[in-house]
């Protein structure tokens, strides 16, 4: 009696497995994708390759103001600027405006035949000089890109705000900025930035009845009125991180 | 009394076996090494070996990035026999790499779908506003297809009054887009992903567009023209993702009066991608 419980203990045991390791699973029920668990401790940058906190950045640009009708839109400049932490910097913009005019336009409206009042010279217009503004960059986004799939390079997402000056021939104005820039970094201490800015600023208008035709008797620069207008700036430099 | 004995010593002896039974199954599997050993052997094939060189060494092990969501493999093979703990200042950099294996919005043979709105940055006598249109197909996850629509609203600016008040130049003297049609090659080389606010992260495409068009052109005539673009697409989901779009378009057109002129536009643009049909992933 003992012997054959055992034996049927025994048997049923083994169909158990069996039964067990028969289960077939339909493959469309199959898992497909793989999923990453959920922390509770949600800190998705564990060990950040490229530290800015307290350090400085200086930052050689070329940069147009692109949306300039009458004057040379191009400008060279420099930032130099200290990261107070992790996600926000103070960067000083200084830009020095190239001499001339905008040849597209300006020359154009020097020679227009359908104006009523050609030739316009506006090289009579007070023309910008240099500009200085502080920028406080909110570093909100921090992330990594692979170049087909050949290495990796660190990129930051940054929103820019900032106010400052622009100084003409005759003063200089007040503006506020702001805009969105991304960082491209080759290694610990080098790479690229680019930026785009909406400005609103102060400026002499450089249209002054009678005194802008070439036949016109030459104005004086506190004759041009003041104004505030919209520009477009765009800037792009080679930053190095110390 | 002894019946009752008697079936409790059956049932205990037959607790007994089953117990051991088991005991001998489970000890089975954790005795089976070999076969752990084998699929070790495997899995190690396909997994990252490091190179040991005979002689030059990697000695500064700051050099080593070590990021947890990173996926570095390296194939190769070990060329010294001893421990890899003897040699771990003797690690030679990486030769192959291959950063990031499984995309999580794929893009290869989906269509995609952007609509979104746009502006001409650099026009300084109109302020032009419109939609952004395309339509892609993406062969592979570099390279795809693209046509493109962009509608134009234009209105004067305030230096355009101020010119023609001042000096009677009109508005008309100056060109400006109404429209794009055209189809571009995209290329799409960079893939990444971001941490915004320290608590998600978006994982997103790089990718650079060459083509040509024809702009239709208000206030002249003419309008071929040359397109290059660069954005970005952050994934929302499997399907959805936001785009900017940064484009060029360099164009021919004759100003009514004037002679050809070569212009150019530089268009923001954002909104959101649709792709279809559903992520197949690989």
């Amino acid at each position: 009696m003992q012997i054959k419980l055992v034996l049927l203990v025994m048997l049923v045991s083994f169909f158990t497995k069996s039964y067990a390791e028969d289960i077939e699973i339909p493959e469309e029920e199959l898992a497909k994708e793989s999923v990453l668990p959920k922390f509770e401790t949600k800190d998705v940058v564990k060990n950040r390759i490229i530290k800015t906190q307290e350090r400085f950045e200086v930052t050689p640009h070329i940069g147009w103001n692109i949306t300039e009708p009458i004057h040379n839109q191009s400008k060279v400049g420099i930032n130099i600027g200290y990261h107070l932490s992790e996600t926000g910097a103070l960067v000083l913009n200084f830009a020095q405006f190239s001499k001339g005019l905008n040849s597209q336009y300006a020359d154009g409206l020097a020679s227009n035949v359908n104006a009523s009042d050609p030739n316009l010279d506006f090289n009579r217009a007070p023309h910008p000089k240099q500009s200085i503004y502080l920028h406080y960059e909110w570093k909100q986004f921090y992330g990594k890109i692979s170049f087909t799939k050949q290495g990796v390079a660190h990129l930051s997402w940054y929103p820019i705000f900032g106010v400052g000056t622009t100084t003409y021939d005759n003063k200089a104005y007040f503006g506020v900025d702001g805009g969105i820039g991304q960082k491209i970094y080759f290694s610990k201490n080098f790479g690229l930035r680019a930026d785009i800015k909406l400005q609103y600023a102060g400026q002499p208008s450089p249209y002054l009845t009678g005194k802008i035709k070439a036949t016109d008797p030459i104005p004086e620069l506190s004759e041009f009125k003041d104004e505030y207008a919209f520009h477009t700036i765009l800037d792009f430099g080679f930053l190095i991180m110390f | 009394m002894k019946i009752r004995q008697s079936k409790f010593k059956s049932l205990f002896l037959a607790s007994i076996s089953g117990f051991i039974l088991l005991c001998y199954q489970v000890k089975a599997q954790d005795s089976s090494l070999s076969e752990v050993d084998v699929l070790e052997n495997e899995f190690n094939k396909k997994n990252p070996v490091p190179v040991l060189p005979e002689s030059s060494a990697l000695s500064d092990p700051n050099k080593i990035e070590n990021e947890n969501s990173e996926k570095k493999i390296q194939t190769g093979t070990i060329k010294k026999t001893e421990t890899i703990s003897e040699n771990l200042d003797e690690l030679a950099p990486f030769s192959e790499i291959s950063v990031l294996q499984l995309k999580y919005l794929p893009k290869t043979s989906r269509f995609q779908f952007f609509g979104g709105v746009g502006s001409m940055m650099n026009d300084p006598w109109y302020n032009n506003f419109g939609l952004n249109l395309k339509f892609a197909y993406h062969f592979t996850e570099t390279w795809g297809l693209e046509l493109t629509y962009m509608p134009f609203s234009s209105s004067e600016k305030d230096t355009t009054k101020k010119l023609f008040e001042s000096h009677g130049v009109a508005a008309r003297s100056f060109v400006t887009v109404k429209s794009y049609t055209g189809a571009d090659i995209i290329w799409s080389p960079i893939y990444g992903k971001m941490a915004s606010s320290r608590d998600k992260i978006v994982p997103f495409d790089m990718y650079f567009a060459f083509g040509g068009g024809q702009a239709k052109i208000d206030n002249g005539d003419g309008g071929s023209a040359f397109h290059a673009s660069t954005g970005q697409i952050f994934a929302i989901n499997k399907s959805m993702a936001f785009r900017w779009d940064f484009g060029w378009h360099m164009f021919n057109a004759t100003p009514v009066g004037r002679s050809a002129q070569t212009f150019s536009s530089l268009i923001l643009s954002a909104g959101f991608s649709f792709f279809f049909p559903g992520a197949k992933y690989r």
